[in-house]
């Protein structure tokens, strides 16, 4: 051979051998013979101890772990829950919930994140996912209204947190003089028809919410949509004064982070619906306890590596306010009533946005409450919506 | 007089006997195979396409009914076209909104784009130094610098239009430089020898020679400034009367209304389809008497 083709033949060698050897390594929880592979010899040897070694640790593991679950539960669901959004304290009971193992052994829950292109709805409908938060009532009205049969469970927050938020600059005292202002509003916002046909406002008010506060926070005119636990700190971090005007004291007040399921799935998983509903009041409830927080906050950051300690404390502090009325008070957290139900068709058909009326209690249940857990007395606070 | 007549008749091809008279241009049979032949041919372009949507919708509808697909996922087309009936006004207002913003990003975008495609033919170390930034242009996320032209312009038409403009120059500017500096060099001494002043070359030489290329750069550019001023519509739209199509498309998505999010999306690929046919024909009209391309041949 020539010294070319001689040279040639060695790199061939090397980069059979080079890929023989995951081959090999591959090939160890399985098979014994590696007849496959003109690999090396040592490699083959070697395969072979691996092989038996790690067939001796899995009899031993198999063993330990028979002896630790003394008590299997005898079937596991296995539930995919997905918030609204990304991670934040607003949507984080259930994700408190698993942090403080509150979930039964006999449920399986993964939490994955939500997001802005994340649709929950879809995914509840699909069976992709067990359990999701729908966000607002009005969003299980609109999804049956398309062929989509979701059920609301459990209303961890009795006053929606939506607000407009003005810059102090501007004057604004209501809902009144936001006429012929630019309003930036989310596309998924069903409250800006009703708002506008409350206070005459026109549809071409309407601006897109792009996610980020800079438009905001650069024109003095324009008003922005918000949560009451989130805008408005951030704003008045950036030195920025403003006025919160919130959404339900207009009138327009779903129940909100509504924790929701498929029917399909309620009628063949009742008991596991029970415990999660039940473990997410807790969660919810266990929040407000400081004892609790670092623990939440370091998930949440995990998850969400945007949301910062300050901002999580601020939004904590003001869930309260949101979350608990003289009916929570009576009949338990997270309760919801027909008559708020009813309400809220009558407002999405009043705006268009229901073409006529739906039956509506089969959209919702208390019954997989835990009514004994009564939270806290509501707030004193006069101007929200009680 | 006759004898000059005859000569004449005689000298026309085919015209030496009877039966050759009747298979030349004048007989009335012969004008209709003509006309047949012109009408086939038209057919030929248009029909073929028109099939294929005829088997591509009824294989949807189809797939809708036998597989149940449910209607949130993916609408029958018969919803669709119950829907583009029922709320076709709220379409073609939408749809005048969206052209019109189109329309203004695209010439924005040809007016600036071939002043800035002259300046880069024309000045090497100009071209150097920023033809990068146009190519900038091509690929920025529109979804980062949205938020700082609506900061700068205000959301609505402007914004709208700027964001058009961003999407469709690239292909303009591209196409002009190349195609003003492919001027053949022995064309471009002539015009030295000839004491030609520099408007003279280009009007007269570049921009001619040019031509192929910037309009192959405008068809390209055509499809873009439609998706340019939707991508527009999605992060600047303001609601009402003023709204396009890429309102429609999201806020019809964010209410999980599919037949309408469908039709609205024929809509708009319907507009695209329409400014590139305009622009082929018009491109095509421009290069019709020199270029390989557009011109009549026998062959």
């Amino acid at each position: 051979m020539t010294g070319l083709r001689w040279k040639r033949k060695v790199w061939l060698m090397a980069l059979v051998a080079l890929a023989a050897l995951p081959l090999a390594c591959g090939s160890n929880a399985n098979n014994t013979k590696n007849a496959t592979q003109a690999a090396p010899s040592a490699t083959k040897a070697a395969s072979a101890a691996a092989t038996s070694a790690s067939a001796a640790t899995t009899v031993g593991a198999s063993a330990t772990s028979a002896a630790t679950q003394a008590v299997k539960p005898a079937k596991v669901t296995k539930i995919v829950f997905v918030p609204d959004w990304f991670a934040e304290p607003e949507n984080a009971g259930e994700l408190m919930a698993k942090v403080l193992n509150l979930y039964p052994p006999d449920l399986d829950v993964e939490i994955r994140d939500g997001g802005p292109s994340v649709s929950v709805t879809q995914q509840l409908a699909t069976g992709q996912i067990q359990m999701g938060t729908c966000g607002g009532i009005d969003s299980v009205m609109i999804a049956k209204q398309q062929g989509i049969d979701l059920v609301a469970l459990f209303a961890p927050m009795q006053i929606t947190p939506q607000v407009l938020i003005a810059h102090k600059e501007a004057g604004i005292k209501g809902f009144e003089d936001m006429k012929g202002k630019s309003i930036a509003v989310s596309d998924f916002a069903n409250y800006f028809d009703w708002l506008a046909k409350k206070y005459g406002w026109s549809q071409s008010q309407r601006v897109k919410y792009t996610g980020t506060l800079q438009d905001f926070l650069t024109n003095k005119s324009l008003i922005t949509q918000g949560y009451y636990t989130a805008e408005p700190f951030y704003i008045q971090k950036e030195g920025q004064q403003v006025d919160v005007f919130k959404i339900a004291d207009a009138g327009y007040n779903p129940y909100a982070e509504v924790l929701c399921t498929s029917k399909g799935f309620l009628e063949k998983n009742p008991d596991a619906v029970r415990e999660f509903v039940q473990a997410a009041q807790k969660g919810y409830l266990a929040m407000l306890d400081p004892k609790n927080q670092k623990l939440l906050f370091d998930e949440i950051q995990r998850r969400n590596k945007d949301e910062q300690v300050d901002a999580m404390n601020y939004a904590i502090s003001k869930m309260p306010d949101l979350m608990f009325t003289n009916e929570t008070l009576t009949n338990g957290y997270g309760t919801m009533t027909d008559a708020r139900w009813q309400t809220m068709m009558q407002q999405l058909i009043d705006i268009g946005v229901l073409k006529g009326p739906l039956d509506y209690k089969a959209l919702y249940t208390n019954e997989y409450l835990d009514k004994s857990l009564k939270g806290m007395p509501p707030a004193a606070s006069p101007t929200l919506a009680r | 007089m006759t004898e000059l007549t005859t000569a004449i008749s005689e000298a026309r091809p085919g015209a030496a006997s009877p039966d050759a008279a009747r298979t030349s241009l004048s007989t009335p049979r012969a004008e209709q195979r003509v006309a047949w032949r012109a009408i086939s041919s038209q057919l030929g372009v248009v029909l073929p396409p028109l099939l294929v949507v005829v088997v591509v919708v009824a294989a949807w509808q189809a797939w809708v009914s036998l597989f149940h697909v449910p209607r949130y996922l993916v609408p029958a087309p018969s919803r669709v076209w119950e829907r583009v009936i029922d709320d076709r006004a709220a379409l073609w207002q939408a749809f005048r909104s969206t052209a019109t913003s189109a329309l203004l990003g695209y010439l924005a975008a040809i007016a600036l784009g071939f002043l800035v495609a002259v300046a880069f033919a024309s000045n090497r170390v100009v071209q150097r130094c920023f033809y990068p930034f146009a190519i900038t242009l091509q690929t920025v996320p529109i979804i980062a610098i949205a938020p700082i032209i609506i900061v700068w312009a205000g959301p609505g038409k402007l914004a709208i239009v700027i964001i058009t403009f961003i999407i469709t120059v690239f292909p303009v500017i591209a196409n002009a430089t190349i195609g003003l500096m492919s001027t053949d060099h022995n064309l471009l001494n002539l015009f030295a020898i000839n004491n030609a002043s520099r408007l003279q070359l280009l009007w007269k030489l570049r921009l001619p020679n040019a031509m192929p290329y910037i309009v192959t750069g405008l068809k390209i550019s055509a499809g873009l400034s439609v998706i340019g001023a939707i991508v527009g519509e999605f992060f600047a739209g303001r609601g009402g009367a003023s709204s396009g199509l890429g309102s429609l498309i999201t806020f019809s998505s964010a209410r999980l209304q599919t037949d309408m999010l469908f039709a609205a999306t024929l809509t708009a690929s319907l507009l695209g389809i329409g400014f590139f046919l305009v622009i082929n024909q018009l491109g095509n009209y421009a290069v019709r008497n020199w270029h390989e391309s557009a011109t009549k041949r026998e062959n």
